[in-house]
């Protein structure tokens, strides 16, 4: 057979793609830790041994070669991710159990790598989040020291309360009397989705770029996603009155938007196969995490979005090529 | 994923690693001491220890043989594919008729006639030589009802490393030209491209040299892109059209033939020359002497090897075609095919680096290079789990395994592997499926024939019944004396409801009872049991089988029901038949009765014959009633009626209509005879 032979050969492996991945995650994890302290390492920490604790077992039950697949990277990304979708200097236990929450329960338990249904990290953070609501919807305004993130990260100590507020997103959420306007004037809120967390949001975006730019993700998806969720915020932004609920730009930068667009979104294992499906895979999630943000009681809707369009990932597979069966 | 809408190439850029061979002339083998053919669809014509000819046809069937060289047959033996010619040449090269015959000067071909041509290409053993090896009249034949706009003939050669194509465009394509216009003239195609890829230079210049005076043929230049010579892409890219899943491109007016085919076909033509050499790139980094290099058919890879320097330390993988979707050859002593354009004996450094397959993570990269716009990432997962219909709704069967998805894969599975294995596994259930239908098929038709079997057998009972109640009846008619003229006609009439209390003084009855001892049949006690009266009664019997079978014939479905259909319409006729019988028989038995004695005991049973007859078959009225006639001119006139229907009917209607004919002609003789 042809594979007996052919000289040719993918210009990058798998394992590679996970490496330009992680590599891409880098700027944001730089800008946190610049802006917040050394609390995300911490969280990169812990997830990361848990990660890769968790998956070692599994592939110990399962029975394959665990270094082989350890070198996948893939349980390294989904450490990543997780690491930077909590909160800077996370307890540990909830690093922990969401590591092994994405790992076991989301991944291996489908199969390992290629088989899960839902993206890793966002079940892992959904888990969570719906578990411990109040530890992760506080973020830091500023940066605290090495002891202070190492105490906090350890469950030692909580956030001094002039550290700490509620995202930006939740706080328009919440807004019943200010408008728009007046709320920008706070610091908080910096230009355009909250002060630091815009840089944080840039970073992503750096790093989506250099994806793009390596050939690893397609710009289309995350342009599909942003226009997914810029319609209905273009549509129910009033111009700024004290119900709405912000511009199409600020729901493009503030929370996870942009990490979901570049990294979250382009999961190719939990997306659809066919390209058309892709798209509408990517527009889909913009309008849930809108709707999400605009009427639960959960400021950010990215984590609930993304495994909610994972369910219907085959669905939409299904009529792209029932439609093109039909055309054809 | 970066091109990401609808492409209208698919593909990808790949070295082209054909340097080495590219520029060289067609060097020609010293003629081999040995040669093997393979023999596929073909049954041979040769017998172990003839001596053959060069060009001499040695198999006939869907692909003709020829021996590429003279010699002696060593050996014949069965293969799964057919069958193994070994020929020992004598090194005398001696043409079947001295010198190729021609009768076709160069551009003479187009007075010939399609089929004289067609003939003609099937004698040659002219197969399509791009891969699939299709024999091209089958391929000509199955388009001739559709119209063609396009002929594509595929130049494109676009697998790495291999240069036959190239090499043959070089050198020949004047006679390239001459077999394309045969083509055209083959399938009526108003437009000829020839596609080429745009890193052809040299047999660019070649083809443009060649067409200058054919303006009719076009030279499409396209990308240097594998798999640019699949059909499906050419066709795409030359025509616009797009194949929809299970069309031929003839379906959409193309035909493609590939370019040596092309030649061949000029080779047969023009030359009258068969199929029996072709040109064959030998190349990889384990050869010394990279070349392309006309070959006979059935010359061994071993002698090719040999002749190129080949060094077999080096090799790590000999493979039969090129490398993305050669074969590995695990057999040197195997012989060079029809449809074989290269010898690949790749080196280690050549080796594709033993990577191991690692989990798919559907990252795309393979659906972005598809030329069939499949999605090979889903057809891994569907294969794995052996999902049927997901494979078939994803077209597994339109993958043309030209590899380019392992080629991009990170986690390096061989995919044309796992697709291979998939598309055996389609073809397996199918085969099953198929065989199902044919057992049912055959389990209708078997049904079907049982039934016409069961009808003519009842059919032949009841003739005999017939005959025998025939007989008893005319001679108990001729017998009885007046007195029992009423009883005999009952009988006659009704032979089922005669009673047994008369059978004792009945001469009918007895000869009945007579008649059903020599069949077999107990002499039942009729008063006491009704049924085997009535099936005693030839038409109540006929009536009863027609019941059952129109009833049968609800449940039926298909040929069975045709069947029984027939046999209902068969046997309707013969009861009409009977019941005229029945109702001459009468009239006969009457007028004899009379002429023997009482005309009221006559008058009396000629009434009642009627009426019986009224009921039997109302049809038969006017016939009846003429019974009042001259007996002889009626019975003159029933025989014509009978023998004009003699003609119109078979089977067993016909031998009831004969016999009672026969009988009827002895009676006329017998009239005659009292008469006289």
């Amino acid at each position: 057979m042809s594979s007996a032979m052919n000289p040719f050969i993918a210009k990058r492996s798998s394992a590679q793609i996970m490496q330009q991945v992680m590599l891409a995650l880098m700027p944001a994890l730089f800008t946190l830790t610049v802006l917040f302290g050394i609390g995300s390492l911490l969280n990169v920490f812990w997830t990361l041994c848990a990660a890769l604790l968790a998956e070692a077992l599994a592939l110990h039950l399962r029975k394959v070669s665990i270094l082989a697949h350890l070198k996948d990277g893939s349980a390294i990304v989904t450490a990543l991710l997780l690491a930077l979708a909590l909160p800077p200097a996370t307890p540990w236990w909830i690093c922990i159990s969401a590591a092994f929450f994405a790992i076991l329960i989301s991944k291996q338990a489908y199969g390992g790598l290629g088989q899960n249904l839902f993206n890793p990290a966002m079940a892992g953070y959904a888990m969570v989040l719906v578990s411990v609501p109040s530890y992760l919807l506080y973020f830091p305004t500023d940066a605290n020291t090495v002891s202070e993130a190492v105490q906090l990260s350890l469950g030692l100590a909580s956030w001094p309360d002039h550290y700490t507020s509620a995202t930006v997103l939740s706080v328009v959420q919440q807004n019943q009397s200010l408008m728009l306007d007046q709320l920008w004037q706070s610091e908080l809120f910096g230009k355009i989705a909250g002060a630091h967390y815009e840089w944080v949001a840039a970073a992503f975006l750096l790093g989506g770029i250099y994806l793009i730019v390596q050939g690893i993700i397609s710009w289309h998806i995350p342009v599909a996603f942003f226009v997914g969720l810029s319609v209905p915020a273009f549509f129910f932004y009033d111009g700024g009155s004290s119900v709405s609920s912000g511009s199409a730009l600020f729901h493009c930068v503030a929370g996870g938007s942009m990490m979901a667009a570049f990294f979250i979104l382009t999961d190719p294992v939990t997306n659809c196969a066919d390209r058309h499906a892709k798209l509408a895979f990517a527009a889909f999630s913009g309008v849930v995490v809108f709707f999400i943000r605009e009427y639960s009681s959960y400021p950010d809707g990215i984590a609930f979005a993304v495994l909610l369009v994972n369910t219907a990932a085959p669905l939409i597979d299904k009529i792209a090529l029932t439609i093109k069966a039909h055309k054809a | 994923m970066s091109p990401f809408f609808q492409r209208m190439v698919a593909g990808l850029k790949l070295p082209a690693s054909k340097s080495t061979t590219r520029d060289q002339a067609i060097a020609t083998l010293p003629l081999p001491s040995f040669l093997s053919l393979a023999i596929n669809a073909a049954e041979p014509l040769v017998k172990v220890g003839d001596h053959v000819l060069k060009g001499q046809k040695i198999a006939e069937g869907r692909i003709c043989a020829h021996a590429p060289s003279s010699g002696t047959v060593r050996a014949i033996s069965n293969t799964d594919e057919g069958y193994l010619l070994s020929l020992d040449c004598d090194g005398q090269d001696t043409w079947i008729d001295s010198e190729p015959v021609s009768s076709f000067t160069d551009w003479d071909f187009k007075n010939a006639s399609t089929r004289e041509l067609l003939i003609r290409l099937h004698d040659a053993g002219i197969i399509g030589m791009g891969g699939a090896g299709f024999p091209l009249t089958e391929k000509l034949l199955s388009a001739r009802n559709k119209p063609i706009e396009t002929l594509i003939i595929n130049a494109a050669e676009c697998e790495p490393m291999v240069t036959s194509d190239e090499a043959l465009i070089c050198e020949k394509a004047y006679e390239i030209i001459q077999g394309i216009k045969i083509l055209q003239q083959l399938s009526q195609a108003a437009n000829v491209v020839i596609a080429i890829e745009d890193d052809k230079t040299a047999a660019i210049a070649a083809f443009n040299a060649a067409l200058i005076n054919h303006n009719a043929i076009r030279l499409q230049i396209i990308e240097t892109r594998y798999p640019s010579g699949s059909e499906t892409q050419l066709i795409t890219m030359l025509t616009g059209k797009r194949l929809n899943a299970g069309q031929l491109p003839a379906d959409v007016g193309v035909l493609s033939h590939n370019v040596a085919t092309a030649f061949a076909t000029y080779q047969a033509i023009v030359l009258g020359r068969p199929l029996i050499s072709r040109v064959i790139t030998v190349a990889g980094s384990a050869i010394g002497k990279p070349c392309n290099m006309e070959v006979l058919i059935g010359t061994l890879i071993d002698t090719i090897l040999n002749a190129c320097s080949f060094n077999a330390d080096q090799c790590k993988s000999l493979l039969n075609g090129g490398p993305l979707t050669g074969s590995v050859i695990h057999d040197t002593s195997q012989g060079v095919r029809k449809t074989q354009h290269a010898v690949i004996a790749a080196g280690v450094h050549q080796l594709r680096r033993q990577m191991p397959e690692t989990a798919c993570i559907r990252c795309g990269h393979c659906s972005d290079v598809c030329p069939e716009n499949l999605l090979p990432q889903q057809l891994l997962a569907f294969g794995k789990s052996d999902n049927i219909a997901a494979l078939t709704q994803h077209r597994l069967t339109d993958c043309i395994e030209c590899a380019a998805c392992e080629v991009v894969c990170p986690s390096h599975i061989p995919l044309v592997d796992y697709y291979s294995a998939s598309k055996a596994l389609l073809a397996e259930l199918k085969q099953e499926q198929e065989k199902a239908q044919w057992a049912q098929a055959r389990f209708e038709r078997q049904q079907a024939r049982k039934a016409v079997l069961e009808a003519e057998k009842e059919a032949k009972r009841l003739a005999r019944t017939q005959a025998l109640l025939d007989k008893s009846a005319i001679s108990a008619a001729a017998s009885v004396s007046t007195e029992n003229i009423k009883q005999s006609t009952t009988a006659a009439t009704e032979p089922a409801q005669v009673t047994s209390t008369a059978v004792a003084d009945d001469p009918v009855a007895k000869a009945l009872a007579a008649a059903r001892a020599k069949r077999g049949e107990p002499a039942t006690d009729n008063t006491n049991s009704s049924q085997p009266i009535a099936k005693n009664d030839p038409a109540e019997l006929l009536k009863d089988r027609i019941h059952t079978l129109t009833t049968k014939l609800a449940t039926l479905e298909g040929p069975a029901k045709e069947v029984v259909e027939r046999s209902i319409a068969a046997m309707q006729e013969q009861l009409a038949t009977m019941q005229e019988q029945f109702a001459a028989l009468q009239t006969e038995t009457l007028s004899q009765a009379v002429e023997v004695d009482d005309p009221v005991a006559a008058a009396l049973a000629r009434a009642k014959a009627k009426r019986a007859s009224d009921a039997q078959a109302p049809v038969l009225n006017k016939e009846a009633e003429t019974a009042n006639l001259d007996e002889k001119a009626l019975l003159q006139k029933r025989i014509d009626t009978l023998q004009a229907k003699l003609e119109t009917v078979e089977g067993p209607a016909h031998d009831v209509i004969a016999r009672s004919l026969a009988t009827m002609q002895q009676q006329l003789l017998d009239l005659d005879k009292a008469q006289s």
